[in-house]
């Protein structure tokens, strides 16, 4: 058989040295054959075909069945160049382990990848001639590389695996195949750990996303109607949009919260450690009051809060007399006088927060203000839940080895829940987070929630020694 | 019978507004200015003044509570024309046992499967055990129709389209919640009910707690009033002349008509002419009218009772060649009926 060239100019030639064999009178299958090959060569499959046409298919009809299905295939006629190679697997042929090697590459080129995978599985190369001597290396692996990503692409990871160890079972498997099969595996089982985590983020940005919006739609609504109601009546309320307008300040709230829970890194926490003198610095000590006197606002507000609002005062009168001594009340001990008379027994120790000052150019200030507002606001919305004399909240920030610990304890009814799209748990954790830490939560008794970060205030050399 | 919303909300605080945007039709002046007061106080309202002030419009039926809502719709489903349900309920607190006291079959497993998706669990009640109310079912929630969280249940009906999307409202789409209030102001019974309630309150008030047969009558009579088609006709004089003789029979009971306005047979069924010429009085050429009557129910009366005997239910045979009775004839004597409501109101 003539050596195939690349070079087009002598594939002609060789191709007219056949051809004026034949037209001398030698007709036999190899110069049309190799006539064929070469016209497959440069790509001519039609002229191919006519010479291909021209071998006897009743001598050796599984070469004829072979050769033909071959240049189908090339020309991309997929189900008729599988219908020859099945030919041939009907024969007693030496083509056969090629014929189930093109019966593959024909469905996984046309797409019919569950159809290779059921050859491949089920019909493929039992029927082959010495097949107890298969390897790895007798097949196209590329082809089944493509079969198995076409699963791994779909998530069916263990199909894919299964077109891999579907090699185990030739009878005298060699170590490198072993070898070969297990590397394919540990390739889709690190695929697949590596979406199964980019998929668990995923569900869980898409969770956090749903109780986001479903929070705020829900906000929108209480806004919306009054002001629809207010916009058809043609009168104004007051107090209608001053309901609005705080409805309007939590979803402003909840969506700044968020937002910030997610950005930055203990860096920046440690700049503005660091950076603690301008005027917008607070020191941790006021943050924790800022964060107190926030919750006790709130359950004021009965369109928001209204169900601890009349935890805490069951009547109006109870409710006027609270408000307007709220109203005058300024200082720690006045609020600690407050608090005990009319919401809880309460105890705080933060006088080690006092020195702890912190700057906002990172955004440092405003997120230990929300991290403790969310941890406080909780406390004392579910601390309401009991009789009062039952009712216990306490703040404290200490100093322990080297950490700074906030710590709520308060007491609660066991089962009482309430209706929550989990958003304040994940603004707590995701600030944590970037305090390089985690919010611990105790139920032994009391609900205690805690978070312990480096103390962003000394040298962290210092601090080793 | 028919004739109520249902409306089930547990966050109905901080949804006053709501409340009165949705069913504004069916809320008189004076519940309006409840609410309004509510929500100029600073103190607001509970879940229960809310409730009891919603209560007193009879066409709505307020529920703040799961537990609250699973007793009316296993109970009093057959009130309802339309269930309008949030579908999260979680914010007022229940347990298991609550809940099995009425719902047998409610166990931990319904629990913690409809946990936050309580309106859930109230659609399937209804349909699976008590009515298929499907194309009268509206979800109330924050998400949209395609967002909604766990919705294989409510997928279902959509796909067997016994549900659509359009049932999901999604509480800040004013495009979504106008159709609803679209909705709620033209439900038919509703509607029958609603402006024709001073004559249902009458025949509420005569008819005692049980029998609710007079009143489906009214309501099914002021329904089909415009119908031309025969059988109609004859079936609503039917329940003309039957309404009338039924408030007739209660005023000659209350007044004490004599015996002998009554049949022989029966101690208890009065003839109907008798009792008409007994509040009309023939004496020598003047009329004596009784009870605050006079020619108006006197006429009206007589109207009703040849007209609906000869072209009733039960008409005379040999008439079917004279000119039969068109809606006019049922909407005239409609009119005639509801004079003679207030007239024995009036009296009563």
């Amino acid at each position: 058989m003539a050596k195939f060239s690349k070079d087009k100019k002598i594939t002609i030639s060789a191709i007219n040295e056949y051809a004026k064999k034949i037209s001398n009178g030698d007709h036999s299958s190899l110069n049309y054959l190799t006539i064929a090959l070469l016209y497959q060569e440069i790509g001519k499959f039609e002229e191919a075909l006519k010479n291909i046409e021209m071998i006897s298919g009743e001598e050796e009809p599984d070469q004829y069945y072979y050769h033909k299905g071959l240049i189908l295939y090339k020309q991309g006629k997929y189900k008729e160049a599988i219908d020859l190679f099945y030919k041939i697997l009907k024969m007693d042929s030496e083509w056969d382990l090629e014929a189930v090697k093109c019966i593959i590459s024909s469905y996984i080129d046309s797409g019919k990848y569950d159809e290779a995978y059921i050859f491949h599985m089920n019909e493929g190369y039992e029927e082959v001639k010495g097949y107890e001597n298969l390897n790895i290396e007798d097949i196209r692996i590329d082809d089944i590389r493509a079969l198995a990503d076409h699963y791994i692409e779909r998530g069916k990871y263990t199909k894919a695996k299964k077109v891999f160890t579907k090699f185990t079972i030739f009878p005298y498997i060699q170590l490198e195949d072993w070898e070969q099969v297990d590397a394919e595996i540990q390739r889709i089982n690190d695929i697949r750990r590596k979406q199964d985590v980019e998929s668990s983020k995923v569900q869980e940005r898409d969770r956090i996303l749903s109780n986001l919006s479903h929070s705020i739609k829900n906000l929108i609504s209480t806004i919306i109607d009054p002001l629809s109601n207010l916009h058809e009546e043609k009168e104004y309320k007051d107090v209608v949009v001053e309901n609005a307008l705080k409805g309007a300040d939590l979803i402003r709230e909840i969506v700044n919260a968020m937002n910030l829970s997610y950005k930055g890194s203990i860096k920046d926490f440690q700049y503005d450690a660091k950076h603690n003198e301008s005027p917008d610095c607070l020191s941790m000590n006021q943050i924790i009051i800022e964060s107190l006197k926030h919750s006790v606002s709130n359950m004021f507000d009965s369109k928001y809060f209204g169900n601890f609002m009349r935890n805490y005062f069951s009547n109006k009168n109870i409710y006027s007399e609270a408000k307007n001594r709220w109203n005058k009340t300024t200082s720690l001990e006045e609020i600690t006088q407050f608090v005990r008379k009319y919401m809880f027994d309460f105890n705080m120790d933060i006088h080690e927060a006092k020195d702890l000052s912190v700057g906002n150019e990172k955004g440092s200030a405003i997120k230990f203000q929300i991290l403790f507002q969310e941890i406080i606001l909780n406390a004392v919305k579910y601390v309401s839940f009991l009789e009062r004399e039952k009712r216990l909240l306490s703040i404290e920030l200490k100093i322990i080895k080297g950490k700074v610990v906030f710590k709520t304890e308060n007491s609660y009814q066991k089962g009482q829940g309430t209706k929550s799209t989990g958003l304040g748990h994940i603004i707590i954790e995701n600030f944590a987070k970037l305090l390089n830490t985690k919010p611990e939560i105790k139920q032994n008794g009391n609900y205690v929630v805690s978070i312990s970060f480096r103390n962003l205030w000394i040298n962290p050399r210092k601090d080793q020694k | 019978m028919r004739m109520k919303i249902l409306y089930v909300e547990d966050e109905i605080t901080k949804n006053i507004s709501k409340l009165k945007r949705l069913f504004k039709k069916y809320l008189n002046e004076e519940i309006i200015d409840e609410l309004n007061k509510i929500e100029d106080d600073e103190y607001g309202a509970d879940e229960k003044e809310i409730e009891r002030i919603i209560e007193k419009s009879d066409f709505i039926d307020l529920e703040y509570s799961f537990q609250g809502a699973l007793d009316k719709i296993i109970n009093n489903h057959e009130e309802y024309c339309i269930f309008i349900v949030d579908r999260n309920l979680s914010s007022y607190a229940y347990d298991i046992e609550s809940l099995k006291a009425i719902d047998g079959s409610f166990s931990k497993i319904q629990y913690e499967k409809f946990r936050e998706r309580e309106g859930d669990y109230l659609l399937e009640k209804l349909i699976y055990e008590k009515e298929d109310v499907l194309n009268r079912f509206y979800f109330l929630t924050a998400y949209s129709a395609s967002e909604l969280p766990n919705k294989e249940e409510i997928s279902k009906h959509i796909d067997f389209r016994k549900f659509r999307e359009e049932n999901i409202i999604e509480k800040s789409n004013r495009e979504r919640e106008q159709n609803l209030i679209s909705i709620i102001n033209n439900a038919e019974i509703l509607n029958i009910h609603f402006e024709n309630k001073d004559y249902i309150d009458f025949m509420k008030a005569i008819s005692g707690k049980l029998s609710t047969s007079n009143i489906v009558d009214f309501v099914e009579l002021i329904r089909t009033q415009y119908s031309e088609e025969a059988q109609t006709i004859e079936m609503n004089l039917g329940r003309i002349r039957k309404i009338t003789e039924y408030i007739l029979s209660f005023i000659a009971k209350n007044f004490k008509a004599p015996r002998d306005r009554y049949t022989k047979k029966k101690e208890d069924q009065i003839v109907f002419g008798k009792v008409v010429s007994w509040l009309s009085n023939k004496i020598g050429e003047k009329k004596e009218y009784r009870l605050n009557s006079n020619v108006i129910i006197e006429s009206y009366l007589y109207n009703i009772q040849s007209i609906c005997s000869e072209f009733g239910v039960h008409r005379n045979e040999s008439k079917e060649t004279s000119f039969f009775p068109t809606s006019n004839t049922v909407k005239a004597l409609v009119f005639e009926l509801k004079e003679i409501m207030l007239w024995a109101k009036s009296i009563l």
